[in-house]
């Protein structure tokens, strides 16, 4: 809080530090003619709300406010409704929507305002203005935005109820049954606070100054997850701490000479010069560290023994071993620093140069957690002396840099010549380390796994080469061809880098009133560059969508046609390919083709009437080959044709919508209303390439694959409100909204399992309830190995009333304001 | 009280900066060519008026408040006496509705005039640019319709959402930024006037954009995967996504595209128990939930 108190008492400070000085001084000077007749449209804007200005020889003060307040007709539950309130808040009873006071000069043209929108809410905003143009715009926006994660979180646990950062299970630890019946734990939610302030300033007509603080705070927390014992568990789904706070602060100083003199040096030459330098400073700061959390099959750490004669590690128990507590870093607090230098020239036949150098460093040094956190690992293991870190921190290190030149020029009347050279390189300077022994999941130590830190450095440069020749009046045709280089250090990771070409061509056709058309054409060829090097045989023949060659294609057409004047109508499509699968690709993805189609149309008949409609649709299919693997190299299940499967991801999104308004009294009453459908499916078809053949009968069945049940969405809300206008001071809105949501996610279901056995089992036909805290376990024990907290959006119907009576409704801020951001 | 002395100096500095701004040039008789602007007012009242109230209406109204605006309704329109004499039947040399013949950079060049500094000095050779946009495609001029910036339509989204559709339509996906929600901007991404960056973004790359602020994903980490240093947009589609968290693919598939076998687990049937930990909840992120990158020295895999 003392940041926001700071942020808004320095913003009121200084907007009333402008007020004393500014004011007046503008006011002495100017009491012209044109001055005196904005105090008159001032006084005539305020002549209905004489009642809400108070006007003294400075200026005058208005006030305007909304209140009323919202009733449910129909309300979800505290647990149904995390997908209503996802980043907004909708309370009932008593609301003040929007509120402002306004202070405007009577001699001068600034502007100082209050504005304020659902205060007192949770996601309530801010807005502090000060604002003389041409001279200085100060502006403060804190705007609050709830992240709601899930309103149907349970546990049997304390998820750092108690103690922040400390996730705690009772002793002995809860069986199936607990789990399954364990109490709603309320909502995963983090507040994020963002507060901007910014102050421009323009000290002559050239210079311009901005200096911007971006202070973001994230309170609150976020469900993350955990394996105890590596991929076979057991794994725990718990509820981690979010107390971070974000400071972006970012000064700038631009120079624009404006048409220079002929006469001037070079004048007849560098007809303009425009210059930028900035400087950004952003410190992220973690209040927390780690987190602990209890295992939820344990609550005496467990190691696993080590036998000197077959140097092998076992598990005591051969069921469950690791500790009964483990630690789990959480992001560490870094620091960033960028200068940026931008200059650009304005030469004769409008040719333009633009330069731009970036240069950023990335820091961080917070001090290494333990390698471990089980007690029991001390007493046997016996590579215990090769655990200790190398340092205390990692010194971490990163120089990112960008080189942009972009030159435009018209040599003949209608050409126009465009190039563009861009070079951005990554670079991490953070010394190696090595671990000589590693703790994987809290049971052992283990040589194997220990590694030397590894770097991915990269550089990527780009040139784009274009013209334009303009046939006819509002009439041209594009070319352009695009070159990306994209360089890895060689040898860091599977392809030295890629080469891709992009040829493209663009119509823009605007010369009958009633018609205006683009269309447009990209084709893109990418190739690997080098070697591809195929990191462990587990991707023998597979190439990593970002390595792989790739043939691209999109179109992009667009239609603007207004048959008659009131009638618009938009038409659009959209469609992009990529195609992978060249030079012996036989895995990975293979393909990705997205086709949009939208219209929409806007009809306004008479003044007072207008509706609106409109239609997307969005079809995605991305195919991807994958194979079953097991069994030793060269054995029959290890390559098996019979094992491959192919994936197709099938995605269609599809939005609708209706708008009307009418003024059915003039400057009275209006009626707005629309209706919204957003409907989304996805779907994925998994088809072996032949029935699984050629192992055991369990092999088999795992090299099976079956398609996944869809996954279907659709939100569907609509609105009717009727403004009045009761007097000219006074306003009364009554809205009406129904929502309606419908979500079907088996991910975030509980499986109807018909096998006790963790493999196998025919194809489940229901999903029953959120997904359980306790998968695959047996009932009344503790052996499941999957514990989630249930978390997931239920389906919810809300319909509410709003009533709002506005007062002095002329000045009340717009709905919608502007993003803190 | 350490605070206020830094007010008295901004306040000082601000006194400093307006000084020079109190002598106003006195109106002049308008040129050869120009009508001047109150006859601009015998026809067009009603749209005058509503300028007259617009900060850059206040501006051009103070006869020499700004540069170049000393011909008040002409310094945008042009030299404008044909168009008085004509009775209206010649246009001015310069008109902005969508049926006017001037064309696209005439009518830019006439805003860039007085507004080619901060962020539009990369307007020229930019995308929109060269897409043959008009600054009255995003923006008006003759009256107050926004909060700020005077968008064409009521939001950022709205107005960027006219040509560019899906995106538009993939902000109401099942996860998405808060931009249908009005608590982000299109702009807060993306520099709709010109950029020397990719998919015209006001930071240098994807990643230093996502981390303005998510800043927690920036690192350095001990442990860093390949994916995230190069894009955060390898994994995720930052304009909405059926799939959690923004994720263009459905987990675990998204991993497999380059991890093909993980485990040597099957993760086709959703009936196998022994495949939950692959195919609900978060799918490999259930165990591997430091994907971003771990600052753990035993966070090789991710898991810590």
């Amino acid at each position: 809080m003392r940041h926001y108190s700071l942020s808004i008492t320095t913003a009121c400070v200084l907007a009333a530090g402008a007020l004393t000085w500014g004011v007046p001084a503008k006011g002495n000077a100017q009491a012209t003619k044109d001055s005196a007749q904005a105090t008159k449209d001032n006084a005539q804007a305020t002549k209905d709300n004489a009642q809400a200005t108070k006007t003294s020889n400075s200026g005058t003060f208005t006030a305007a406010a909304e209140v009323g307040g919202r009733g449910f007709t129909t309300e979800p539950s505290d647990v149904d409704n995390g997908r209503l309130e996802l980043y907004r808040s909708l309370p009932k009873g008593a609301l003040l929507e929007r509120g402002s006071l306004r202070f405007t000069p009577a001699d001068s043209m600034g502007r100082y305002q209050l504005v304020s929108r659902r205060l007192g809410q949770i996601d309530q905003s801010l807005w502090l203005e000060a604002l003389m143009p041409k001279l200085y715009d100060f502006n403060v926006r804190w705007d609050r935005i709830p992240h709601l994660y899930s309103s149907t979180a349970r546990s049997p646990g304390d998820e750092g109820g108690t103690t922040l950062g400390l996730n705690s299970l009772p002793t002995p630890r809860p069986d199936t049954t607990a789990w399954k019946n364990a109490p709603y734990i309320g909502n995963i939610r983090t507040i994020w606070d963002p507060v901007k302030t910014s102050f421009a300033l323009r000290p002559t007509e050239a210079l311009d100054t901005k200096f911007d603080w971006l202070h973001i705070g994230k309170k609150g927390n976020l469900a993350k997850s955990i394996s105890f014992s590596g991929s076979g568990g057991p794994s725990r789904e718990y509820v981690s701490p979010i107390d971070e706070t974000v400071n972006n602060f970012r000064i700038a100083q631009s120079y624009s000479s404006g048409l220079r003199d002929r006469n001037s040096a070079l004048g007849e030459i560098v007809k303009s010069v425009q210059g930028t330098i900035a400087y950004q400073y952003s410190k992220y700061h973690n209040e927390f560290n780690s987190v602990l959390v209890d295992n939820p099959a344990l609550s005496t750490p467990v190691a696993l023994t080590y036998n000197p004669t077959t140097q092998a590690y076992t598990c005591p128990n051969n069921v469950v071993c690791g500790t009964n507590t483990a630690r789990v870093g959480l992001p560490p607090s870094n620091t960033a620093s960028t200068i940026s230098l931008m200059g650009a020239v304005l030469l004769p036949l409008r040719t333009r140069f633009v330069g731009s150098v970036n240069t950023s460093t990335e820091k961080q040094n917070e001090p290494f957690l333990p390698q471990f956190n089980n007690s029991a690992l001390a007493a046997t293991d016996p590579n215990l002396n090769l655990l200790a870190n190398q340092r205390p921190s990692l010194e971490g290190k990163v120089d990112r840099a960008t080189v942009n030149f972009v030159a435009t020029s018209h040599p003949i009347t209608n050409l126009t010549l465009g190039a563009k050279y861009r070079n951005y390189s990554y670079s991490n300077k953070t010394p190696q380390g090595r671990i000589l022994a590693m703790v994987v999941s809290d049971r052992a130590t283990t040589l194997s796994d220990s590694a030397t830190t590894e770097w991915d450095p990269f550089t990527k440069v780009n040139e784009d080469f274009s013209a334009t020749y303009q046939i006819i009046s509002n009439g041209s045709v594009s070319v352009g061809y695009g070159i990306e280089n994209f360089t890895r250090e060689p040898g860091v990771f599977r392809a030295d880098g890629s080469q891709e070409k992009t040829p493209r061509v663009a119509v823009d056709y605007g010369a009958l009133s009633w018609l205006s058309l683009h269309g447009s054409y990209m084709l893109g060829h990418r190739k690997y560059t080098g070697t591809y090097t195929e990191a462990s045989t587990e991707v023998s023949d597979m190439r990593s969508y970002m390595f792989a060659d790739r043939n691209s294609a999109r179109i992009n057409l667009m239609a603007t046609i207004t048959p008659f004047d009131p009638l618009s109508v938009g038409l659009s499509y959209q469609n992009g390919e990529d195609m992978y699968g060249k030079r012996g690709q036989r895995f990975g993805l293979m393909s990705d083709k997205t086709i949009t189609t939208g219209v929409d149309a806007d009809y306004t008949p008479i003044e007072r009437l207008n509706l609106s409609a409109g239609y997307t649709h969005e079809k995605t299919d991305a195919v991807d080959r994958f194979r079953y693997r097991t069994g030793a190299v060269g054995s029959v299940t290890y390559d098996n044709p019979a094992y491959y499967w192919t994936t197709t991801n099938a995605d269609r999104n599809t939005t609708a919508y209706g708008n009307v308004r009418a003024v059915l009294i003039p400057e009275q009453l209006e009626l707005t209303g629309g209706f919204s459908v957003i409907d989304s499916k996805f779907h994925m078809f998994n088809v072996n390439d032949e029935t699984p053949t050629g192992g055991t009968a369990a092999q088999n069945l795992s090299a099976t694959v079956d398609n996944w049940p869809e996954v279907t969405t659709r939100l569907t809300p609509i609105n009717l409100a009727v403004q009045y206008r009761l007097t000219p001071e006074w306003g009364l809105t009554l809205s009406f909204t129904s929502e309606k949501y419908e979500n079907n996610n088996f991910q975030f279901e509980a499986p109807a399992f018909t096998s006790t056995t963790l493999a196998g089992g025919p194809p489940i036909t229901s999903w029953t309830g959120d997904l359980p805290g306790n998968v695959g376990a047996t009932a009344g024990t503790n052996t499941g190995q999957f514990h989630f907290l249930a978390n997931n959006y239920h389906p919810y119907t809300a319909r509410w009333f709003t009533l709002l009576f506005s007062y002095n409704p002329s000045f009340l801020p717009f709905r919608s304001g502007r993003s803190a951001f | 009280m350490r605070h206020m002395r830094y007010v008295r100096w901004l306040s000082v500095a601000l006194v400093l900066f307006i000084a020079p701004r109190m002598a106003i040039a006195q109106q002049k008789q308008p040129p050869a060519g120009y009508a001047g602007s109150a006859a601009c007012v015998d026809c067009h009242k009603e749209s005058v008026h509503q300028f007259e109230a617009t900060v850059m209406g206040k501006l051009i109204k103070e006869n020499g408040g700004v540069k170049n605006g000393e011909h008040g309704c002409e310094s945008c329109h042009g030299p404008s006496k044909a168009h008085v004499e004509s009775g209206g039947d010649v246009l001015p040399p310069i008109s902005y509705s969508s049926k006017a013949k001037t064309s696209v950079t005439d009518r830019n060049a006439s805003c860039l005039t007085c507004h080619e500094k901060t962020s539009r000095t990369m307007w020229a050779g930019s995308t929109h640019e060269s897409r043959n946009l008009s600054c009255t495609d995003c923006h008006v001029v003759m009256h107050d319709n926004t909060e700020r910036s005077n968008l064409k339509k009521a939001s950022v989204l709205a107005t960027c959402g006219s040509c560019h559709r899906e995106k538009a339509a993939a902000m109401s996906k099942f996860s998405h930024m808060p931009l249908g929600e009005g608590k982000m901007e299109c702009t807060n991404c993306h520099s709709p006037h010109g950029s020397p960056n990719e998919k015209l973004l006001v930071a240098s790359s994807v990643n230093e954009t996502c981390f303005s602020c998510h800043a927690e994903k920036r690192g350095p980490f001990m442990w860093e995967h390949l994916p995230v240093t190069e894009s955060c947009s390898n994994c995720h589609d930052p304009h909405g996504s059926n799939k959690i968290r923004m994720l263009k693919y459905v987990p675990p598939r998204l991993c497999q595209q380059c991890h093909l076998t993980p485990h040597g687990a099957p993760s086709g049937r959703p009936e196998d128990q022994a495949s939950v930990r692959f195919n609900y909840n978060k799918g490999c992120v259930n165990c591997h939930s430091q994907i971003h990158g771990s600052n753990h020295p035993a966070g090789v895999f991710f898991t810590r």
